[in-house]
């Protein structure tokens, strides 16, 4: 389980003031919205990667303030843009980062293997990251992302330089996550994927909570004549 | 036809210069700067060992470049068998006309001031081959490259914990870096042609030791990038900044250590109590560019007065060095090993606070 109370949060580009969400145990949450709607800032929080003004976050009734070594070992997180350790291959950078999640060697085999052959990562598991191309760098970041089973997982664009195969692969393993009990929130442009995936759906806008729900809640809402979520934006925000 | 040539040397201008290779070539400049100061104070710097110096480096330049491209140009599928070729072709100029010998003549004996001028060569042709490599870039074809993945771990190391793992990382990302094998391999074949000349040991320990600063930069350069992006890149991670500092550190320590007792005792079969000596000198180096970074931080969250204490075991450090330097009773080192220490510290804290500035930058955008 994963709640957010009264979030504030300010960058350069975007800002948050008062986002309270919850995900449940085995749930997807989307969150959806404009380029500066806060929803990048949002996850970048989330992950503990930017302080945030005020406000609670709470990861399996641990509080981020005051357990925060036990909030983050929960948490996965990929980024977006994807950075990765340019000079390791995909196949060491997965082993550091797994170790440094103290899971052990035979741990670290099984669950890099898993992945691997679940992303179809292929032999450019053992290509230098640099030298790679994007789908596999984005492959890579995500199976960090999963390496040590979060129980909360944060996914800014997961499918992003994916074909529709790689989507796929994405979506199976999302779908494995949420099946394992895992909460993951979902950030992206990718209306189908987050139509297809997503449990309850957050639309944000300049850093407010617009609309939130199950789909057919907000196609409720937004009287949107199209029945799905690409209706439901064009709506709210009226583009062609 | 003009707007497309333009266009093709403005790519590869910017090849040459970016954010990437710029702070190698600021190194380099600097320690020009820094060797030409100390030659200044050293001895009488006259017009015509000037013009010498100048005219030698420019040749230098010229003559790698113009061949060198070619070479590039026609073995465009293979840039590293290119590069090794273009490298056989300095080594082989370097011991044919033996550019310092030149210079040595030109300044009437040798001494310490033909000597560093011998490590202005060195850096020229090195800054040459380095640009060249960069120009390779943009002819490497998207596929595994072998010459970076020789080392591949294809298994996961069942001894290995959390920080061994990153001193194995650490260790394995400054190996895979053109510019360290660039240098190393200079280093090395430089020190093997001058071997066939009839330079005193002296010579042979300032283009060593010459060496070693620019291995020292390279790999404090690198590992504090690693250092301060791994939390920076995966915010998750169960570990702090002083873990993955210490690790680095000794990660970095251990490679200066290898490379200076390989060429050391190796190459100049110095007896055991230098090595001894030159080991502490290195381990002490790692211990400052390590309480530099933590300084650095401190300085950095807390203000001028946070990390006092950090500056205090940094003086302490500094004077070990200092000590272990006084120890080695050898013409022309004591100085070029000081420079040598204070560019590391220097040029590890510029480092450090650059990068510290700009994962703040990034947590605002």
């Amino acid at each position: 389980m994963f709640r957010i109370q009264d979030l504030c949060a300010r960058s350069i580009k975007e800002v948050l003031s008062g986002i309270s969400l919850e995900v449940k145990n085995g749930q997807v949450l989307a969150i959806l919205g404009k380029s500066d709607s806060g929803k990048h800032l949002l996850g970048e929080i989330l992950a503990g990667k930017c302080p945030a003004i005020s406000g609670e976050i709470i990861t399996n009734n641990y509080r981020r303030h005051t357990h925060r070594q036990k909030t983050q070992i929960q948490t996965g997180y990929l980024a977006n843009p994807v950075q990765l350790e340019e000079f390791l291959t995909g196949f060491e950078l997965l082993d550091l980062i797994g170790s440094l999640y103290h899971l052990s060697p035979v741990a670290r085999t099984q669950r890099i293997a898993v992945l691997a052959n679940t992303l179809e990562i292929g032999q450019a598991l053992y290509s230098v990251i640099e030298s790679t191309d994007p789908a596999t760098r984005q492959k890579i970041a995500l199976a960090i992302a999963l390496i040590h089973s979060p129980k909360v997982l944060i996914l800014d664009e997961p499918a992003q330089y994916l074909d529709f195969v790689g989507q796929k692969q994405v979506e199976r393993l999302i779908t494995d996550q949420t099946n394992e009990g895992s909460s993951v929130v979902l950030i992206t442009d990718n209306l189908e994927l987050a139509e297809r995936l997503a449990d309850e759906i957050i639309i944000l806008d300049q850093g407010q909570i617009l609309l939130a729900g199950t789909l057919q809640r907000l196609i409720n809402q937004t009287k949107s004549r199209a029945h799905s979520l690409d209706g439901v934006m064009k709506t709210i925000f009226g583009y062609a | 036809m003009l707007k497309g040539t333009v266009r093709f040397w403005q790519i590869r201008l910017n090849q040459l210069l970016n954010k990437t290779t710029g702070p190698d070539y600021l190194l380099v400049l600097l320690l020009v700067c820094f060797v030409y100061l100390i030659g200044r104070i050293w001895s009488h710097w006259t017009i015509l060992s000037i013009s010498t110096t100048i005219l030698l480096l420019v040749n230098i330049g010229l003559y790698t470049s113009v061949f060198g491209l070619w070479i590039l140009f026609l073995w465009r599928r293979l840039p590293y068998w290119a590069a090794i070729f273009l490298l056989a072709i300095s080594v082989g100029w370097v011991s044919t006309y033996n550019p310092a010998l030149v210079v040595i003549t030109n300044i009437n004996g040798p001494g310490i001031y033909s000597q560093l001028l011998t490590m202005l060569i060195g850096i020229g042709l090195l800054g040459t081959i380095t640009a060249l490599f960069e120009l390779t870039k943009d002819y490497q074809p998207i596929r595994p490259r072998q010459f970076l993945t020789v080392f591949s771990r294809r298994q996961v190391f069942p001894s290995f914990t959390g920080m061994g793992n990153l001193v194995t990382m650490g260790v394995l990302r400054i190996g895979r870096d053109r510019f360290f094998i660039a240098t190393l391999t200079f280093l090395i074949f430089t020190l093997v042609a001058n071997g066939m000349g009839w330079f005193p040991i002296g010579n042979w320990l300032i283009i060593l030791t010459s060496g070693m600063v620019i291995l020292s930069i390279i790999i404090s350069h690198r590992l504090t990038a690693l250092s301060s992006s791994l939390l920076e890149r995966f915010p998750g991670l169960p570990t702090t900044v002083g873990a993955i500092d210490f690790a680095v550190s000794i990660a970095g320590t251990l490679i200066l250590a290898v490379i200076s007792w390989a060429l050391l005792f190796g190459l100049l079969q110095l007896n055991v109590v230098d090595t001894v000596w030159l080991t502490g000198i290195f381990l002490t180096g790692g211990i400052d560019a390590l309480l530099i970074s933590r300084s650095a931080r401190l300085l950095d969250n807390y203000g001028l007065l946070g990390g006092w204490w950090m500056v205090i075991l940094q003086l302490v450090a500094l004077g070990m060095i200092y000590l272990f330097l006084w120890q080695l009773n050898l013409s022309g080192v004591l100085l070029v090993l000081g420079v040598n220490m204070a560019l590391m510290v220097i040029l590890t804290s510029y480092q450090e606070s650059t990068e510290s500035v700009t994962i703040k930058t990034s947590w605002l955008s």
